[in-house]
């Protein structure tokens, strides 16, 4: 397996001071799947924002592929190309990430800024308007979608695209458990295609059905635990420690559902 | 994909293994285009994207340097928001009557005094009123200052006996840059960084709140007040969501985009803001509605004046007295 991220000391501070990362290292390989744990505001969805090229650490490296992945590497044209190509990300807030007129709209973006056929375009919008069963929603305007339609068609933005590398954060917050159910099948097959997932959660209900190994993050911005999710899930310390639960929380509801 | 990596995978549940999803066949397919080893175009440096993310970036932290500095222990922050509203909006106003060079100067001098007593230091002021404001209102007094608009004394002869036209405009033949021109363009300069001085020294000493707050107690209309407490909410709170928008855009940017996209992203990403603004908008009003709002703003301060209020009064208002007097004054004029 290769390394597909490979983090070191990496810190980021807002502008105004605020610490969002501290000396976080972190390497994640080839067709894993990865989750970040930590409480709100422990630094996980700046962590995806790092790793997706989308914003640039105060301090530390960052390779991707191997390569080193600066500002000034993506102001390079072809590999900020290359690497947009590769990596995939479903925002924590839907609203965000959704800005055309139409769900088919938002569903071609990606896909016709990757230069396909006509006919390839069209078809990955129709099949994937079909997996997602979002076909009847095809001509509105996301913004007026529910919170769980919303959530489906910023998946299906990113979907189309057929990233090798697909970042969510907070994947299943927001949706009905069937939907919920629907996402980890989905992640599933995705992971026997080979794809790498790194994902950004607090909630551990349905860790162990979308990880294999976990990244602990501090509420101080720090990397302090990664191992396979069973592990860290049975630390129940660590996670106390991190306030991921709470002292009254019951261990059993941590555990994969049979 | 190498079957030894399939064997090493942990086996999913059950569901998923059986599943019936219908994936499609290119969605499984893992593609990895090489990325290239040497640097071939850069990218557009200073794109409308990029553009963007840094102006809202910047009214993101503006805002919060805001907030820092009317925290600070100095004295414009320890006086009564009503006082300071008032007193501040008198040096506007003296700022913007004064007719001699000597008073602007003396204002905008008192400017940077309060500035180093409210502990700002005279970089932040420089940033917020004296950079900007006051080049940009350079260049409009500009042609204010030649013979072509204030004829007198000539102090710099730019051309002499030259026919020069800008389209259907023509200039004189003989253009100088003239004293009284100068006077007028100085005047216009200066009134404009004063009263931008004060007019900042207000907005980075007190809290959003308490302003709205102290506009109420000056019998500004309810409406207006509430309309400037919505806008600023929501400019930030859009200026975020644009961001977001922007990122995540920039995120599923696989080639450079043209200018007729750009343009069209920015028609839909209007309609979508507007849109989403008025859902959070409606939404924020009926939370405001149901703990109580009913069209006043309620802060917890409760203002009381004090000592410091009444010297700081009376220092403004003798230093309104002595410009006054000495505009009624013959022949003296401020």
């Amino acid at each position: 397996m290769s390394e597909v991220f490979s983090l070191h000391e990496v810190s980021y501070h807002y502008k105004a001071g605020t610490p969002a990362l501290n000396e976080v290292t972190l390497s994640i390989q080839e067709g894993e799947r990865v989750a970040l744990l930590g409480a709100n505001g422990s630094g996980k969805s700046t962590l995806l924002m790092v790793m997706a090229g989308l914003i640039t650490p105060t301090s530390g490296e960052v390779t991707a592929f191997g390569e080193p992945l600066s500002a000034d590497y993506l102001t390079d044209e072809q590999r900020a190309q290359a690497f947009r190509r590769r990596v995939g990300i479903v925002f924590q807030s839907s609203d965000a990430q959704l800005f055309s007129p139409t769900v088919r709209e938002e569903i071609a973006f990606g896909p016709l800024h990757l230069e396909l056929p006509k006919d390839e375009v069209t078809r990955r919008i129709t099949e994937t308007l079909a997996l997602l069963g979002l076909e009847d929603l095809a001509e509105r305007a996301p913004y007026n979608l529910s919170g769980g339609e919303k959530k489906k068609v910023a998946l299906a933005s990113v979907l189309s695209m057929n990233p090798e590398v697909l970042m969510l954060d907070e994947p299943t917050s927001g949706l009905d458990p069937r939907t919920q159910h629907w996402l980890i099948e989905l992640l599933g097959r995705l992971h026997l295609a080979h794809k790498t997932l790194v994902m950004a959660t607090h909630r551990l209900e349905t860790l162990c059905e979308l990880a294999d190994r976990a990244v602990v993050l501090s509420e101080d911005h720090r990397v302090v635990a990664v191992g396979p999710v069973d592990s860290i899930l049975a630390d129940r310390d660590l996670l106390l420690e991190v306030n991921l639960i709470h002292p009254h929380s019951p261990s059993h509801s941590l555990r994969a559902q049979p | 994909m190498p079957s030894s990596d399939m064997e090493d995978r942990k086996p999913l549940p059950l569901q998923v293994a059986e599943s019936a999803l219908d994936v499609p066949d290119w969605l499984l397919n893992l593609s990895k285009p090489p990325l290239p080893q040497k640097t071939s175009r850069r990218a557009r440096h200073g794109s409308f994207l990029e553009k963007t993310l840094g102006g809202l970036a910047h009214l993101v932290d503006s805002a919060l340097a805001a907030e820092a500095t009317s925290g600070k222990n100095g004295l414009l922050q320890r006086l009564d928001p009503r006082v300071k509203l008032i007193s501040l909006a008198g040096l506007v106003i003296v700022g913007v009557l004064a007719h001699r060079l000597i008073t602007l100067g003396a204002l905008i001098g008192l400017s940077v005094v309060l500035a180093f007593a409210s502990r700002l230091g005279l970089r932040r002021l420089a940033v917020r009123a004296w950079i900007f404001i006051p080049l940009f209102t350079t260049v409009i007094a500009l042609p204010a200052t030649t013979n072509w608009v204030s004829p007198g004394h000539a102090l710099l002869t730019l051309w002499q006996d030259v026919h020069v036209a800008l389209g259907p405009i023509h200039l004189p033949s003989t253009l100088a840059i003239t004293e009284p021109g100068l006077l007028s363009a100085a005047h216009l300069v200066l009134r404009v960084t004063a009263v931008v001085s004060f007019a900042a020294l207000l907005t980075l000493t007190t809290k959003w709140d308490e302003l709205l707050k102290s506009l109420r107690v000056l019998r500004a209309p309810k409406m207006f007040v509430f309309m400037l407490a919505m806008a600023y909410r929501y400019v930030h709170l859009l200026a975020r969501l644009l961001r977001d928008m922007l990122l995540a855009r920039k995120s599923r940017m696989v080639g450079p985009s043209s200018a007729a996209e750009n343009r069209r992203f920015l028609g839909a990403s209007a309609a979508a803001l507007f849109g989403k603004s008025q859902a959070m908008g409606e939404q924020v009003y009926s939370a405001m509605l149901a703990r109580g709002y009913q069209g006043e703003v309620q802060t917890l301060e409760s203002w009381r004046l004090r000592w410091l209020d009444l010297v700081w009064a009376l220092g403004i208002t003798s230093v309104f007295a002595v410009t006054i007097w000495l505009g009624l004054t013959p022949g003296r004029g401020f």
